[in-house]
């Protein structure tokens, strides 16, 4: 009898390491708890912005273009709240606090749907709140992806956290539009049922998510201010990462623009859209992972810019006069490609450069320009494509991109070279 | 990092937290499902209410009244006329089911959300007759918003918002149609005809357009067209399918009946739409008393009367048709408890005619 239970155990164990291996993709249970609460903020999230439009027209009948303007306008703050949740994680070394209390705020708007009724005001606050719980939590939530996970691996992990969140976000139209099925009208069911995913997401980051070990502060290290911002930009390796995704992100297209040119090509009608950006997003998750197992093994400097080497050849598909469908097709493809090289692996790459101490900061000092630097990409966009037209727009944003590549292999790679030149003379 | 105390117990919270979230999650859809009317609801029929025969369609046709939709039970959103004569108000109710719908001169045109496909993505848009039956349908992509019908019944125009949901980012883009009464035929989206600014022609991959409005040749017409966050006022022709913008901030605009000013919703700095008039020979603006944010196309009762759908601050709160002075002055009043869309079947009528309809 006891050998018999002993050899059980024996197999049990091995088969749970197993199992633990599958299931979390090798990159440790700390990753994979973060990705399931995106996957199930998302899923919760995406719920109600879909049906949020259709809520405000004909459940209460207000017009949801009010709504685009409030958002518009409060973009601003939401940057603003991601920096000072970035130091105050970095002060009190408390990330997963952090995150979890970003996640909590969204949970709490879901019930606030419920209870605001028909005041647009109180409805726009509640939107308002969501999108701040949202800058609260990103950089804290890197953070612990980064702190989680051994060095050789970032990308990796980043890749499993993108990939859940973004199968999160494809899932909670689909959940949305089942429900409606079910209970047409009811917006109710789909709110609670949100609120409730919410919960879940916000139970895994509370009970099963650990704050990772952070070695202690040497006794003399000062508090942690706002003023650590301008030294994470003094340092030349993490300055030249900042400024040169930001010039990048300042000749990127969002993917509307991309699908409208794609319209043009094939003057498909704008229902298709979802379906494009379904399709974008499919590639990418399937993707994300491969694609940082790719960047940790030959570089993530590499990888990165060589994402934006493939949204240059997307921009260049475009530009095909006559274009065949299959060909316009695979743009999506590229592009979803793109996403998976350069969304988790700029993170992890940030990561790896940042001292732990401060890394929150940076994180969100690095999204925060990345961020602003796609705003005024689609402002320049617009103007370049009202005054000279869409084709000398495209051409302008395909000459800007050649040339910020060029730029990034200058800097970001060539300092990659000589930092693997100096590490092999020592060794 | 020292664990907690209570760690180990902590699997056990998740799995507790997890399973009161499905139950309630399952037990709500479940609760709510049952409350559902059993299948759909039987078509309401004309005989069904009570003051509605042919003979009384045709009694408050030549009298002055309203086209709304209905916001009361047990006739949500059905199309309803109600007459403007504080001596004997009469409704006629209608089997026409909308969610937006706009009248004039014998031909009105209604938009409803297409549930039958189970989601919400397709508009079902339907021309119909003074006798207010259906006369030619389609569906397009998208949800309704605005409508309207040229003033001699010729031509009518809708705007659908097409969402675009995405993992990154919410948008919005809207679609304007004109459309041809007498034979249902699209006439095209404002999108396809030429647009014009200082002379030369205006180009942007983001023109979205909303709200058109009439003048009384049916030919020309107003329009709202955004682009890169700057909301233009256009003026357009449907025979020479060209649009000129001659003006900013305007959305939603609506013509009165002399053609000499526009009402529309003006984008104030303290966040929220005010209801206001251009002066087109002056191009003056006058802010209306109307003090809440409005989002409607307005709808002018006569040359000095608006009407607009908003919360009727008297419980119950829900949509009424409001009317207020197209001068500035007065104060916004009550005109149809508990109805939204309202088109104005009026020849110039004695103001303050307001029909007390019966409260729930």
């Amino acid at each position: 009898m006891y050998q018999i239970e002993n050899s059980g155990d024996l197999i049990k164990n091995q088969r749970a390491h197993l199992r633990s291996r599958l299931l979390w993709l090798s990159v440790g249970r700390n990753v994979f708890f973060l990705g399931l609460t995106s996957l199930l903020t998302d899923i919760s999230a995406e719920m109600v912005s879909v049906v949020l439009p259709l809520y405000l027209l004909f459940g209460l009948r207000l017009a949801p273009l009010q709504f685009g303007l409030i958002d518009g306008l409060y973009q601003g703050a939401a940057v603003l709240v991601r920096v000072v949740s970035g130091v105050l994680a970095d002060r009190w070394r408390r990330p997963k606090a952090l995150a979890a209390a970003g996640y909590v705020f969204s949970a709490i708007c879901k019930a606030g749907l419920l209870l605001v009724g028909g005041s647009w005001l109180a409805l726009s606050g509640v939107v308002i709140l969501d999108r701040v719980g949202k800058g609260i939590r990103t950089a804290p939530r890197d953070s612990l992806i980064a702190s989680s996970t051994n060095s050789e691996r970032l990308a990796t992990a980043f890749g499993v956290h993108r990939a859940m969140d973004t199968a999160g976000a494809m899932l909670g139209p689909l959940v949305a539009a089942g429900l409606l099925a079910l209970t047409p009208n009811a917006y109710d069911t789909v709110f609670v049922v949100s609120l409730c995913f919410a919960l879940v997401g916000v139970a895994v980051i509370v009970l099963l998510v650990e704050n990772p070990a952070q070695p202690a502060p040497a006794p003399t290290a000062p508090t942690v201010d706002w003023r650590v911002v301008g030294q994470l930009l003094a340092q030349p390796n993490f300055r030249a990462l900042v400024w040169v995704s930001s010039g990048l992100a300042l000749m990127t297209l969002s993917d509307n623009f991309i699908y409208l040119a794609l319209r043009r090509h094939f003057n498909f009608s704008l229902g298709v859209f979802p379906l494009l950006y379904v399709a974008t997003a499919l590639i990418y998750m399937l993707l994300a992972i491969p694609m940082g197992r790719l960047a940790d093994r030959v570089g993530r400097t590499r990888i990165f810019v060589a994402g934006y080497g493939l949204l240059g050849i997307v921009y260049t598909i475009l530009l095909v006069p006559g274009l065949p469908l299959p060909i316009g097709l695979s743009s999506l493809v590229v592009l979803g490609l793109y996403y998976a090289a350069t969304d988790g692996v700029l993170m992890a790459r940030a990561s790896e450069l940042l001292p732990d101490t401060l890394r929150t900061t940076g994180l969100a000092v690095l999204t925060t320009g990345t961020g602003l630097a796609r705003l005024l990409a689609s402002f320049a966009y617009g103007a370049v494509w009202g005054g000279w037209g869409p084709e000398i727009a495209n051409v302008t944003f395909l000459v800007g991109l050649a040339g910020m590549l060029g730029v990034a292999a200058l800097t970001l790679l060539r300092a990659d070279q000589r930092k693997k030149l100096t590490h092999d003379s020592r060794a | 990092m020292t664990p907690a105390p209570n760690r180990s117990s902590r699997p056990t919270t998740f799995v507790a937290v997890t399973l009161v979230c499905v139950a309630v999650a399952i037990g709500y859809v479940w609760a709510r499902q049952s409350a559902q009317p059993a299948a759909s609801a039987p078509p309401i029929s004309v005989s069904l209410i009570a003051p509605s025969s042919p003979g009384e369609l045709a009694a408050i046709q030549s009298q002055p009244h309203l086209v709304v939709i209905n916001r009361e039970a047990p006739y949500i959103d059905y199309v309803r006329l109600v007459s403007l004569d504080p001596a004997t108000p009469r409704i006629y109710q209608t089997t026409l089911h909308c969610d937006r719908m706009h009248y004039a001169a014998g031909n009105g045109i209604c938009l409803l959300r297409d549930l039958s496909a189970g989601g919400s993505e397709t508009v079902r848009v339907t021309l119909f007759d003074s006798g207010f039956q259906p006369q030619h349908t389609f569906t397009v992509e998208g949800y309704p918003t605005r409508t309207r019908v040229s003033p001699d019944g010729r031509y009518a125009a809708f705007t659908v918002f097409v969402t675009g949901h995405s993992y990154s980012d919410a948008n919005m883009s809207t679609a304007t149609v004109l459309l041809d009464t007498a034979s249902g035929a699209s006439l095209g989206n404002l999108e396809a005809f030429t647009i014009w600014r200082d002379g030369k022609q205006f180009q942007a991959p983001d023109f979205n357009f909303w709200g058109v409005t009439f003048a009384k040749d049916s030919d020309q017409f107003y329009a709202t067209l955004r682009s890169y966050g700057v909301t233009y006022l256009v003026q357009g022709s449907v025979s020479t399918r060209a649009l000129t913008i001659i003006g900013q901030g305007v959305e939603c605009p609506s013509l009165s009946p002399d053609g000499t000013r526009l009402a529309f919703k003006k984008f104030v700095p303290e966040g929220k739409w005010r209801l206001t008039v251009l002066d087109l020979a002056t191009m003056q603006e006058t802010l209306l008393a109307e003090t809440e944010s409005i989002d409607d196309q307005v709808e002018w009762l006569d040359d000095q009367h608006i009407l607009y759908q908003n919360i009727d601050p008297n419980p119950p709160p829900w949509m009424s048709v409001m009317m207020v002075l197209a001068d500035g002055s007065g104060a916004p009043e009550v005109l149809v408890p508990n109805a939204i869309s309202p088109a104005a079947m009026s020849q110039p009528v004695a103001a303050r005619a307001v029909v007390d309809g019966p409260r729930p």
